[in-house]
């Protein structure tokens, strides 16, 4: 009897394993998106299982899964920072950027105003993702104003001490216990801190600093995906450009629908001013070219291996007619 | 008894030809997948971390939360074995704070202090957490095992509580303390490590592995994983030797 209790136990174990190996559908274009504000860059056709004729399926997977889903090939589009594009191209890894989608979305955000970036001499920031885009960005405007800065959990005289997390969560506590003066989000996660840290306020916003925005994030494709599909993707983007900042409780379903399985999404809530500081806008490759080289110029000058060791050339854009 | 030149030859071979095997299989998966970590490519990027300031800071400041970790953790198991092996009451005590202790996820005490604590800290208090109550474990029965006669003739000797632990307790224990000191350290860099990538420290070998996944420098990853392996298998050779030599019969 033990034994074939034992049996039923193990086939029933193995059976729920390979369950979990769903075959992947050939047939269906699958578009990723990093959770947070590049996941709204979409959201307007979440709804959609067709595009230009082809089924389509959108997950959202956590923000540091995505490098992996574009790598793994698992993605045949997909959201990115722009350097993780740069890189995807000078690695030759068979992808290229079709447009940028996310305009800048960082923002400084502490119990103090902030006129000018010296004010933050003798100031601890933490700063979210060492080595990532909102670190290179805040590093690349205090190089540019000729601010010192050191990493250090203590303040430093004349120098702006910069203390890294992993993620935007970490930094609510340091802020709300003073261990931090500033930190620098990512909204949305920036109304998180607002609402949650007592007697914060937005004090600098680092895309007007930058001067008028960066192309923080893009859409790649894999090369074998025809330039219809494309099209058809823009097309339908454009329908309805301000889905989110419009309908912002509808856009929140649709991105919690869209999370991948046993996964949430980081938004706690949305509402139009907080899509509105995300600067969703659709961008093609041709129309952004110029900024996006000057972005991976900066970042690049930082640190070269952030975008694959060079500023790419003109084939790393694809345009489409 | 001194060994033969084939003894340290086949000491030398065998090891080297499982290395050997080891990188060949590497290079076929990789011809057949068509990957692009080649061996030769970490050697190459191995070769850069070598020559780079960062890759070396980084790697003192690992270690000496290792270290701290590894000192922090060895000293209050000690203490507490000891203090255990004396006293009933505190050994029942101990007992279920130690299997609390032991069962608490690692990334999740990770995640908890990195909320309330400097990064840097994290790591170090981490691997305290988990090495404990491995050594505590390790070093009880050894505290227990120490010879009744030998305490009974220490107490008739007039021995106070201090010199019975100087010549009697650490002199039996000995042994078990040099072993477990010799893996826990190897352990206590793997944990730190582990920590530091969650934790994104700066100035740490984890926050170079998060850096070059980042930045898909898959080469460098691996070749930042074998500076540890490297370490580590370093840290095992040299105590283990150690340990040997010190515990030799006279």
């Amino acid at each position: 009897m033990k034994k074939i209790i034992l049996f039923v136990l193990t086939f029933a174990l193995a059976l729920c394993t390979f369950s979990a190996c769903g075959a992947p559908d050939e047939d269906t274009v699958n578009i990723y998106l990093p959770d947070g504000a590049p996941a709204l860059a979409l959201v307007s056709i979440f709804d959609r299982t067709e595009i230009a004729g082809q089924k389509v399926k959108f997950t959202i997977v956590p923000s540091d899964y995505i490098s992996s889903a574009v790598t793994n090939g698992e993605a045949d589009l997909a959201i990115v920072p722009t350097n993780l594009a740069a890189n995807l191209y000078n690695k030759n890894m068979g992808y290229k950027f079709v447009s940028a989608n996310t305009h800048g979305n960082l923002y400084v955000v502490g119990k103090s105003d902030l006129n000018s970036f010296a004010d933050l001499k003798g100031k601890r920031v933490g700063v979210i993702g060492q080595g990532q885009v909102p670190d290179l960005v805040f590093r690349s405007l205090l190089v540019r104003e000729g601010i010192e800065y050191e990493t250090s959990d203590t303040p430093i005289d004349g120098k702006v001490a910069i203390s890294y997390v992993a993620a935007a969560a970490n930094l609510f506590p340091s802020l709300n216990a003073d261990k931090i003066e500033f930190g620098v989000f990512a909204e949305p996660a920036v109304a998180t801190a607002l609402s949650k840290v007592e007697g914060t306020k937005i004090a600098m916003d680092l895309q007007q600093q930058w001067g008028g925005g960066y192309p923080q994030a893009g859409l790649v494709a894999k090369n074998e995906i025809d330039d219809a599909f494309i099209k058809g993707l823009f097309d339908a983007l454009r329908e309805d450009p301000d889905f989110a900042e419009n309908d912002p409780t509808q856009a929140l379903e649709l991105i919690k629908a869209c999370m991948r399985e046993s996964t949430q999404t980081v938004i706690a809530k949305l509402d139009a001013d907080i899509v509105a500081r995300c600067n969703i806008k659709l961008v093609p490759a041709e129309e952004c070219k110029d900024k996006v080289i000057e972005f991976l110029s900066a970042l690049g000058e930082l640190a070269p291996n952030a975008i694959g060791g060079k500023v790419p050339d003109d084939n790393f854009f694809r345009i489409v007619k | 008894m001194k060994k033969t030149r084939i003894e340290i030859a086949k000491d030398i071979l065998y090891p080297v030809s499982v290395l050997l095997v080891a990188l060949l299989a590497w290079q076929i998966a990789v011809w057949i997948s068509g990957d692009r970590t080649t061996p030769v490519g970490t050697f190459a990027a191995l070769g850069e971390l070598l020559g780079e300031g960062e890759f070396w800071s980084g790697f003192g400041f690992t270690l000496l939360r290792a270290l701290w970790a590894f000192g922090l953790s060895f000293i209050v198991a000690l203490v507490l074995a000891l203090c255990s092996a004396g006293s009933e009451t505190v050994r029942r005590i101990l007992s279920p704070v130690v299997t609390v202790v032991r069962s608490l996820p690692t990334m999740a005490v990770v995640l908890i202090f990195i909320l309330v604590l400097p990064s840097s800290a994290t790591t170090a208090l981490v691997g305290t957490i988990v090495l404990f109550p491995t050594f505590y474990a390790a070093l009880l029965p050894s505290a227990l095992g120490v010879s009744r006669d030998l305490l009974e003739i220490s107490l008739v000797c007039g021995a106070n509580k201090l010199q019975r632990l100087r010549f009697v307790y650490l002199p039996s224990m000995a042994p078990s303390i040099a072993e477990n000191a010799v893996s826990g350290l190897s352990l206590s860099v793997k944990l730190v490590v582990s920590a530091e990538v969650l934790a994104q420290t700066a100035k740490s070998i984890g926050m170079m592995m998060q850096t070059a996944r980042a930045y898909l420098e898959t080469e460098r990853l691996v070749a930042l994983t074998f500076s540890v392996v490297f370490v580590c298998v370093l840290i095992d050779a040299v105590g283990k030797s150690l340990v040997n030599a010190l515990c030799k019969p006279q």
